[in-house]
């Protein structure tokens, strides 16, 4: 432990805080004890300047003890390439923080907050002397402390931005009435239950308020091992030290999501990864998949790893094996879960894999910095951490019964919403590999455009697609125009707006249904259109979808009787692409603000083409 | 003997090992607060697999203290 302790100093000294990284990850998983901790925070403040992390500002309010949670947070935010500074409330005045506008909690300017209540302090009565209280009484503590809550709510997005984490409250740990509780017409337990459900109502109500399922995270390490009587007794903190990193794991899972760093595709190997034994040796009867032991944890893994697919996460192989023989198991083998059409990309091959990473997230057109790499072979694990640190290469234990359990505990596929978009992402690159298989076959570009035979929906001002229309402002970074992000209140008010039209594509070809991938925001301004928001999904660039949009924008201008058409192209680091876009389509340049370029088309006098190969529908 | 509790304090106080020495105290650390003093306890049940009890938490303000209450406890120390 001193050895590695040295080591990690070492590396800070020589100014190698990436290796000094890894190891400080190695070190705490192997001595993961709170002293360690607290050391690992030390280190992680003297190199986090060096490293590239995402700032984010964490305000803590509470009504117990929770200092010695701290350090969890801390590291575990490091260790997710967040640079966390925390604001911690004063001790249980949760209150008086939210309803004085001028409380140094909105000083600080948090990015967001969590309210951590409980029913021992927000609403004693229910806790500790329940029995004195009629049945009435007992339905209004439940009304007060709903009220009180939503007031805090209320009042906080009044006057804050934040997101919010609120957590909902854990059922006792001893029901009143004991084993007939539940049962029993004045249950404790069910009452409890009805104020969470409660809390459920208040947070649909308002945007970027999530909450936590506590009584659910208590219940996961048992309420027994959560609570620490001497501790509660001495020093009001009653989470025990398992709680206590259980808790920060939690909370750390909702920051990633909220930075979003969530990892998007789930790379693996096959041998005693996907199947137990090798298959190049045993052959397609020899391995292990199937319902005894310990073929069936590998397809227990399987299915989770589906679960995912279905989630919208992207599957792709990286194999050391001979792509004819995987076949063979994909296609005859009965006991696969997982089948061909399940991954996006496959790699198989006896090239080293970091080649076969790059080709993936080349073929895919997504950063290698959202793969998780699964692979069994430690060696193979070292390569990747050393070569691709971005990539996050999971320590799988030696143990394949535990390889479905490793999976369902990463915070790496935690999201803060799931669209039905987002559930056929995993189908949809699976499609894009193969009309990128297709467009090197065909022999000009145009034969290629009409074999995929596209049709484009277009929709104006729908409200169903607001979510979706939303997240495409706030992700799309290569095909935008303008880069303007907006929330589904935004959207919304533009749809019922008179003033803005808002435009959707939707893509269809042979290999499938696109979704939603192109938007268009329109704000009228007398005789002319101003193009506030272009964008396309970056799985759709490069197939002249961009010009049937606009030719039917313009379309629609025309009956509208607008005479022209105002755009605008404000340059990032990442809209390179687009630059050109309204000049190839024949805009005229009108002037430069700073760098922003502003251009216009007359459309009395001009049209653009919708290209043949695409089929305008209008819905 | 007393390698791991050195280590421990080292963590929680941001003291060099050597420094952890017998008089190192309450008084004359300046990092050891009552907060401290709250994870300082955690971290020595955690490592020694141990509960102290309310008396013994309040006792052990010093190094040499906390040497002497978990060799009372059978810890080879």
């Amino acid at each position: 432990m001193v050895e590695q302790k040295k080591d990690i100093e070492f590396l800070v000294k020589q100014n190698k805080p990436l290796q000094a990284c890894i190891k400080l990850g190695e070190f705490i998983n192997f001595h993961s004890t709170l002293d360690n901790f607290m050391y690992a925070e030390k280190i992680y403040k003297q190199i986090s300047k060096d490293l590239k992390l995402h700032k984010f500002k964490i305000a803590i309010l509470r009504s117990i003890t929770i200092e010695p949670m701290l350090p969890f947070i801390k590291v575990k935010c490091f260790e997710n390439k967040i640079k966390p500074e925390l604001y911690l409330g004063d001790y249980n005045i949760i209150d008086q923080e939210i309803l004085n506008k001028n409380s140094s909690l909105y000083n600080f300017k948090p990015d967001v907050v969590i309210i951590f209540s409980r029913l021992e302090e927000i609403c004693p009565r229910l806790v500790n002397s329940y029995l004195e209280l009629s049945s009435e009484e007992v339905e209004m503590e439940v009304k007060n402390v709903l009220d009180k809550i939503e007031n805090l709510v209320l009042t906080f997005r009044n006057y804050s931005n934040a997101k919010v984490i609120l957590h909902n409250f854990e059922l006792p740990e001893f029901p009143i009435f004991g084993i007939i509780d539940t049962q029993h017409e004045r249950s404790q337990k069910r009452v409890f239950e009805k104020i969470n459900t409660g809390l459920l109502e208040i947070v649909k109500k308002y945007e970027e308020v999530y909450l936590l399922d506590y009584e659910h995270l208590v219940s996961l390490y048992g309420k027994k091992n959560w609570f620490d009587e001497k501790l509660w007794f001495m020093a009001k903190a009653p989470i025990s030290r398992v709680g206590l990193e259980a808790l920060a794991n939690e909370y750390v899972k909702y920051f990633r999501a909220m930075q979003g760093l969530t990892k998007k595709c789930i790379v693996l190997d096959l041998d005693n990864t996907l199947w137990g034994g090798i298959l190049g040796e045993e052959g397609i009867e020899g391995i292990k998949i199937g319902h005894t032991s310990p073929g069936n944890a590998f397809m227990d893994f399987q299915r989770e790893l589906l679960k995912l697919y279905h989630k919208g996460f992207i599957l792709a192989i990286n194999s050391k094996n001979n792509e004819e023989n995987v076949m063979e198991v994909f296609d005859k083998h009965p006991d696969m879960v997982l089948r061909k059409e399940h991954f996006a990309s496959i790699k198989i091959n006896w090239s080293d894999k970091v080649q076969n990473m790059k080709d993936i997230g080349d073929e895919l057109n997504i950063g290698m910095d959202t793969f998780v790499f699964l692979d069994d072979s430690p060696v193979e694990r070292e390569l990747i951490k050393q070569q691709l640190p971005e990539i996050h290469t999971v320590e799988l234990p030696n143990n394949p019964h535990l390889y479905s359990k490793i999976l369902k505990e990463l915070p790496d596929f935690q999201m803060l919403s799931f669209t039905e978009e987002d559930m056929k992402r995993g189908k949809i690159y699976y499609e894009q590999v193969q009309r990128k298989k297709l467009e090197k076959s065909a022999t000009s570009l145009e034969e290629f455009y009409t074999t995929l035979e596209m049709e484009a929906i277009i929709k104006r001002d729908d409200n169903f697609s607001i979510p979706r229309l939303a997240k495409m402002t706030q992700k799309t970074n290569q095909f935008n125009l303008t880069t303007i992000r907006y929330s589904e209140s935004d959207i919304s008010n533009f749809v019922a707006s008179n003033g803005y039209c808002v435009y959707s594509l939707q893509l269809i070809d042979k290999f499938g249904d696109n979704g939603i991938v192109g938007e268009i925001i329109i704000k009228e301004n007398g005789d002319a259109w101003e193009i506030d928001s272009f964008l396309l999904s970056c799985r759709v660039i490069g197939r002249t979808v961009e010009t049937a949009f606009l030719s039917y924008i313009i379309e629609e201008g025309r009956k509208a009787n607008i005479k022209s058409i105002i755009s605008k192209y404000i340059p990032t680091r990442k809209n390179i692409v687009v630059k050109n876009l309204y000049k190839d389509h024949g805009f005229e340049f009108v002037k430069k603000n700073g760098e922003i370029s502003v251009w216009k088309l007359d459309i009395e006098k001009f049209s653009i083409k919708c290209p043949d190969w695409i089929e305008v529908i209008e819905k | 003997m007393d390698k791991k509790l050195r280590q421990i304090m080292s963590n929680i106080f941001e003291i060099q090992e050597d420094g952890i020495i017998d008089k190192l105290s309450i008084e004359t650390a300046e990092n050891w607060d009552s907060l401290q003093h709250l994870n300082l306890i955690l971290a020595i049940e955690e490592q020694f697999g141990i509960s102290i009890s309310e008396d013994k938490i309040i006792e052990m303000t010093s190094f040499v203290k906390i040497k002497r209450i978990l060799r009372d406890k059978g810890i080879e120390i």
